[in-house]
């Protein structure tokens, strides 16, 4: 079980195609695609439906591969993994926050939380305290014990969060995560992603077209067609540009609703 | 653990299919264990039979049992007192012995002169104590006390026959046979026989009026049996049938006649040193067979080596036991196949049913990071949970169905016998075959539930993210 401080690293992204084909029909979903994830930093991938955003957090989350291109996530080069190096990569360093929040119906918030500590091979004691922790840090303690079926969408969706970051992963993957959520819930939501991004100091990509979403964001990466036709990097607003290179560091108190200031 | 929690948890998740499932494997088990209960019951009735009659092993004289039948006479067992007491107090078999007792087989002609008729039949002479002991033998825990052998008290001129023997011979009213039809026309049939004064040879009228001198006279059931003796002279006893008894195969009803064996020995023999033609060896088990053999023959290959004998176990000598187990076995063997194959497609069709409704929670847990391996197992540990819980709900329902039919009465006569006996499914206190059909459907589950199992470690993660 890896509980050390996450060690900075950035996710790279140089010359990525991946092409979908559907019977004779090819479906370009992401033309040479280059591109480079802050460590640290909240990630906001926005575009239209069908421009590709959800096909490139796919392959940053390394639940597919490209056609071309090189891929670095979280420091490693991922290209040459088999499937179960992958699969252990994926369980050690990401994490996964999804639209309809796929909890496992038959788990407790708990288990649920504690399931990636198990598939990272923590003790028991390890999984305890981790995952209370974990669901008192999203406000859930008092419902441990309750499965998904009985939590409220905005609810399972902290769940969801705490999973997501139990396992302390360098890079979380966030799809669309306030999509089912009314705005209220949506926003608070962000809010608790943002916290717990500084908290835990850990890089979150999330691909939403939704502006509370982007406006939390450090960087925000807007696609198009397969293209990528803009990148916002946190400080390009107040007019001081920022090398990629460069992790985010955020200002203590700074919520959603902006971007961290650089120091 | 977790993969087990899992697999119990979305077990409940379904319970109405899981139930149906497990049901299916429940029925499975029990018509496996019933059937399997039913066989073994026949299998020990069969045993039973046969070693309370001719014992577990016979040591005959070489190659009495292939060429034996032509002339008994000719392979028997000379001095076999003293062959019967090594044999009894050897200190290896002892042990294992519950009675040995000698037996001589012959062919003759039974007849009954006074109403002109005769059969050639197939006669034992054996030692009503021994034969009674045999009779005590009850390894199987059959209820009920066997009856002694209809031999037991009477005069040493005594001789039961088979019915098929009675009915030839027109014994039928004297002894009270009931189911024994008379001839359509006794006019016809007497046409053809000749007068009282031919009827036996003057020779052998002679000879059976020394037989019968000095006993009292039974004409009613008076029967004269004329075997070649061991020197090749004709011989005959009078004998007095005491008792018909039917044999169940018609084949040795027709030919069956038991007599005491002195008297037999008398008729084979006459005045010179009686022999047998088998010694019968019963043991307290079955499974003692083996030993037992391997101890006779080392003794007749030393001890005994001054004649030929040899030694054949129940099995060889009484080959329709080999068949009808074979039968049984063949039948119980197709059933249990067909079953395993219905299990095999139920949980298989269910296992699957669950990979689809289940996708996008696989492609959550690939994605998480589980391997495709711990996919297989989750869903293999759920088909194996349903194939440990069906066999052992099995196990239960046919131990109380068995209960119900060992205690309900019913009976019916198995093959080989002419009585009807409890119907008996022997389930408890045989837990080789309840362990036996655990593993087999839990493994019969596994196997069903690795092909579903394997196409749900293989979805692809991202169709099946979109599954949901």
């Amino acid at each position: 079980m890896r509980f050390v401080r996450p060690i900075r690293r950035s996710s790279v992204l140089t010359q990525i195609s991946k092409t979908y084909r559907i019977g004779s029909v090819e479906l370009q979903a992401l033309r040479a695609i280059d591109l480079e994830i802050r460590s640290n930093c909240v990630t906001a991938i926005a575009g239209p439906s069908g421009s590709g955003k959800t096909t490139l957090l796919n392959l940053i989350g390394c639940i597919d591969r490209p056609d071309t291109g090189e891929l670095v996530v979280a420091g490693r080069q991922v290209g040459t993994l088999s499937d179960d190096a992958l699969s252990d990569f994926r369980a050690s360093n990401l994490g996964f926050v999804f639209q309809s929040f796929n909890l496992i119906p038959v788990l407790t918030a708990y288990e649920n939380v504690e399931y990636p500590l198990r598939l990272n091979g923590a003790s028991a004691a390890q999984r305890r305290e981790r995952a209370l922790a974990m669901l008192d840090a999203v406000g859930l303690s008092a419902h441990a014990r309750h499965r998904p079926g009985e939590l409220s969408g905005g609810q399972q969706q902290r769940v969801a969060i705490a999973r997501a970051l139990a396992a302390r992963p360098r890079l979380v993957l966030a799809d669309e995560p306030t999509a089912n959520l009314d705005s209220q819930a949506g926003a608070a939501i962000v809010e608790l992603m943002r916290r717990m991004q500084r908290e835990q100091e850990v890089s979150i990509v999330i691909c939403s077209h939704d502006p509370q979403v982007i406006a939390a964001a450090d960087d925000t990466v807007v696609i198009c067609d397969g293209h990528i036709e803009s990148v916002r990097r946190a400080g390009d607003t107040l007019g001081m540009r920022i090398p990629s290179a460069q992790p985010c560091v955020h200002v203590a108190g700074s919520l959603a609703g902006g971007a961290g200031a650089p120091s | 653990m977790m993969t087990l929690a899992l697999a119990i948890r979305n077990l409940e998740r379904n319970r109405r299919r899981s139930l149906t499932t497990l049901a299916a494997i429940v029925v499975g088990a029990v018509a496996i264990l019933l059937f399997g209960g039913y066989t073994r019951d026949i299998r020990y009735g069969l045993q039973m039979g046969f070693v309370r009659t001719s014992g577990h092993l016979q040591i005959q004289h070489k190659d009495y049992f292939l060429y034996g039948s032509g002339d008994p006479a000719a392979y028997g067992i000379a001095d076999y007192e003293h062959v019967m007491n090594v044999v009894r107090h050897d200190p290896v078999l002892a042990p294992m012995l519950t009675v040995v007792t000698p037996t001589l087989q012959l062919g003759g002609i039974a007849g009954n002169f006074d109403a002109g008729v005769s059969r050639t039949v197939l006669a034992t002479g054996s030692d009503v104590a021994g034969q009674n002991e045999l009779r005590r033998w009850n390894d199987f825990g059959f209820s009920g006390t066997p009856a002694p052998v209809a031999l037991t008290g009477t005069a040493p001129t005594a001789a039961v026959v088979g019915e098929g023997v009675a009915r030839v011979l027109q014994l039928c009213r004297p002894l009270g046979l009931r189911s024994c039809a008379a001839p359509e026309d006794p006019a016809t049939r007497s046409a053809g026989i000749a007068d009282a004064d031919n009827r036996l040879p003057a020779d052998l009228a002679a000879l059976s009026a020394e037989e019968s001198a000095g006993r009292p006279s039974h004409p009613d059931t008076r029967i004269e049996l004329l075997a070649a003796t061991a020197r090749g002279a004709p011989n005959v006893a009078t004998l007095t049938v005491v008792k018909a008894e039917n044999q169940a195969v018609k084949e040795l009803d027709d030919v069956y006649v038991a007599l005491h064996l002195a008297q037999a020995q008398r008729l084979i023999y006459g005045a010179d040193p009686p022999q047998v033609t088998a010694i019968i060896v019963q043991l307290h088990h079955t499974s003692q067979i083996p030993a037992a053999r391997a101890r006779i023959e080392r003794l007749l290959a030393t001890t005994l080596r001054s004649q030929p004998l040899e030694v054949q176990d129940f099995e060889t000598l009484n080959p329709y036991y080999g068949q009808t187990v074979g039968f049984f076995a063949a039948i119980f063997g197709f059933i249990s196949i067909l079953i395993g194959v219905i299990v095999l497609f139920t949980v298989g069709n269910t296992m699957s049913m669950a990979v689809v409704e289940r996708t996008p929670e696989i492609g959550t847990l690939r994605a998480m990071g589980l391997r495709r391996s711990g996919i297989r197992g989750m869903f293999m540990v759920e088909g194996m949970l349903l194939g440990v819980a069906g066999s052992l709900l099995g196990i239960v329902a046919s131990l109380a169905l068995a209960f119900v039919i060992n205690h309900g009465g019913i009976t019916w006569t198995p093959p080989g016998r002419t009585d009807a006996v409890p119907l008996a499914v022997r389930v408890w206190g045989a837990p080789a075959p309840m362990v036996d059909v655990m593993i087999a459907l839990t493994l019969v589950t596994m196997v069903s539930s690795w092909i579903p199992a394997r196409r749900g470690a293989r979805i692809n993660i991202v169709a099946a993210l979109r599954h949901a």
